[in-house]
């Protein structure tokens, strides 16, 4: 089933000599359980693209169709509903309500779609356990550390159960292993619960849980290039390593394997 | 300008309780050297990074920047400190939304005795090197993520530190950007002898550090 579908979009910033146009004629679709990574160089129009989407900037030409509805062509109070409850966003740069505690962050857009209190509340909880932040959720975000605010927003995002998220550099902030868990939350909301991901991020590792890949240069889409080398699977955790440049390794039956971390390498029982 | 590091200790109230996001940190950081620190999220990588950048004090533990404890300095020194010898690359960048990337990048030279105009040559020729030439006077509201990142790289480079501490500097940029951004802080060290702190989660870049000291529950695990 089609969820999202965009088409001959463009944004351009600005106007006269200094105006960027930002996106130019993008088109694409997603569909129910879909997970698209989109990549590209730095300033290349994915975050503009991402809030296009998630009906947090207007698009200058083009539709975004979004469960049927044209998301440009709704009333702000419509629009306002549809992001509420049918798109999650984990924002770059996190946009935590500074006054607020990480719990109150999450808890908030439950109740704002309506939960009563004490149900939102529960659900903010169980999600920000769920993200390794038992001990920090009553923390102000000036009191937490830059994954932990990511980690936050990306429970915002998921509160109030959206069809679809949208999530802009989800793993920028987190280790290796954080970043893992994060991919296989997203994944396991994709295929198990029937939803939407779009993930933009330059971490290569997005592709192993992926379904497509967009490459976004100079705000068109291009094919993607190819991969830069031939990376290596940690057998522990499954992520993807570039050979060249992991220390950890351990020689075992005449075979060399390659770890994410020194953790990883001490969980490893070789196959017979 | 070479670092020591005396039994670090910063304690943070959280309601009732304490807790040590820095547990009794010991190192040594040799003029010159590049150092990765890495660790799981929270580990208090940044709170180490703002305590060597003389932007947060310890609780208790001393550090010593050129055999001068920092941890003791009245604020004038420590002051000068902070806007004459180091370079701080944020994790979240802490660029101001009224200014242009420009103005931004003059900033910190504001207290520098340089004239305007050498200021504004100066600040062009960073913007420049981190490949934003043509974003100059664009506000940091008008710039993609990694573009507010290399902003924040930019300033740090302006008033020619002696130490440049970086908390995950590419954390928002693509791999050859990232690739980039390493060469030059390289090259900077290699010409004028900078010493280089590193915060990471990148496996290439820590590869290329003298070494990598990792961090977790405030402790200094192991180092490399
Ligand atoms: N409000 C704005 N006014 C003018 N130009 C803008 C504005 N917002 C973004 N831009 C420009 O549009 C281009 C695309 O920005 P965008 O944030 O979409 O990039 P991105 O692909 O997300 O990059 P990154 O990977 O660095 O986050 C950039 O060149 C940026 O400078
Ligand atoms: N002002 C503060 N008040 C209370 N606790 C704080 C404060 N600042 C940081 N902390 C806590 O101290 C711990 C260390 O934080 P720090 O920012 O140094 O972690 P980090 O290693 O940089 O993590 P990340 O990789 O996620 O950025 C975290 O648990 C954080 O929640
Ligand atoms: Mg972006
Ligand atoms: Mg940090």
């Amino acid at each position: 089933m089609k969820i999202l579908s965009v088409k001959k979009v463009q944004k351009i910033f600005g106007s006269g000599e200094t105006a960027v146009t930002a996106v130019d004629d993008v088109s694409f679709e997603v569909k129910a359980r879909e997970i698209l990574l989109i990549m590209g160089p730095s300033g290349s129009g994915k975050t503009t693209l991402l809030s296009m989407i998630g009906g947090l900037l207007t698009p200058t030409v083009g539709s975004i169709t979004i469960n049927g509805t044209d998301i440009t062509k709704v009333s702000r109070k419509q629009l306002a509903k549809i992001r509420l409850h049918e798109i999650g966003f984990v924002f770059q740069s996190f946009n935590l309500l500074q006054n607020l505690s990480g719990m109150e962050n999450v808890q908030y857009v439950g109740e704002l779609a309506g939960q009563a209190s004490a149900v939102a509340k529960q659900k903010a909880r169980e999600l920000l356990i769920k993200l390794h932040l038992e001990n920090r959720m009553h923390a102000l975000p000036a009191q937490l550390s830059g994954g932990q605010q990511q980690r936050v927003s990306i429970a915002r995002a998921l509160m109030n159960d959206p069809r679809m998220i949208l999530a802009d550099e989800p793993t920028g902030n987190l280790d290796s292993r954080s970043g893992h868990e994060v991919m296989m939350l997203f994944h396991n909301i994709a295929k198990e619960e029937n939803r939407s991901v779009i993930i933009v991020s330059h971490d290569q590792r997005i592709k192993d849980i992926s379904d497509r890949t967009l490459w976004i240069e100079d705000g068109r889409v291009h094919t993607a290039p190819p991969e830069p080398q031939t990376l290596v699977r940690d057998p522990v955790c499954g992520m993807r390593l570039d050979p060249r440049y992991t220390p950890f390794a351990k020689m075992k039956n005449g075979r060399e394997y390659k770890f994410c971390s020194k953790d990883c390498l001490e969980k490893f029982i070789p196959e017979k | 300008m070479p670092i020591e590091l005396q039994s670090i200790i910063k304690t943070y109230r959280m309601g009732s309780e304490n807790f040590n996001a820095l547990d009794g940190i010991t190192a040594t950081i040799k003029d010159g050297e590049f150092i990765a620190i890495m660790g799981p999220s929270g580990s208090g990588k940044s709170t180490l990074a703002n305590i060597i950048g003389g932007l947060d004090t310890p609780s208790s533990g001393k550090i010593f920047v050129n055999k001068e404890d920092i941890s003791r300095a009245w604020d004038r020194a420590l002051s000068h400190y902070r806007n004459k010898k180091v370079g701080f690359v944020f994790q979240t960048f802490n660029l101001q939304p009224h200014y242009t990337a420009l103005e931004n990048v003059m900033l910190p030279l504001i207290f520098s005795k340089v004239r305007l105009r050498a200021r504004k040559k100066k600040a062009v020729a960073c913007l420049e090197a981190v490949g934003l030439g043509d974003r100059m006077k664009h506000k940091p509201g008008e710039l993609s993520g990694g573009q507010r990142q290399r902003v924040s790289i930019a300033r740090s480079l302006a008033n020619n530190p002696e130490i440049i501490i970086a908390d995950e500097p590419t954390g928002n940029l693509d791999s050859k950007r990232s690739t980039e951004i390493i060469a030059l802080l390289k090259k900077l060290r290699e010409e004028k002898n900078i010493t280089l702190i590193i915060i990471t989660h990148d496996m290439n870049i820590a590869h290329q550090a003298d070494r990598v000291i990792y961090i977790q529950d405030g402790k200094i695990k192991k180092a490399r």
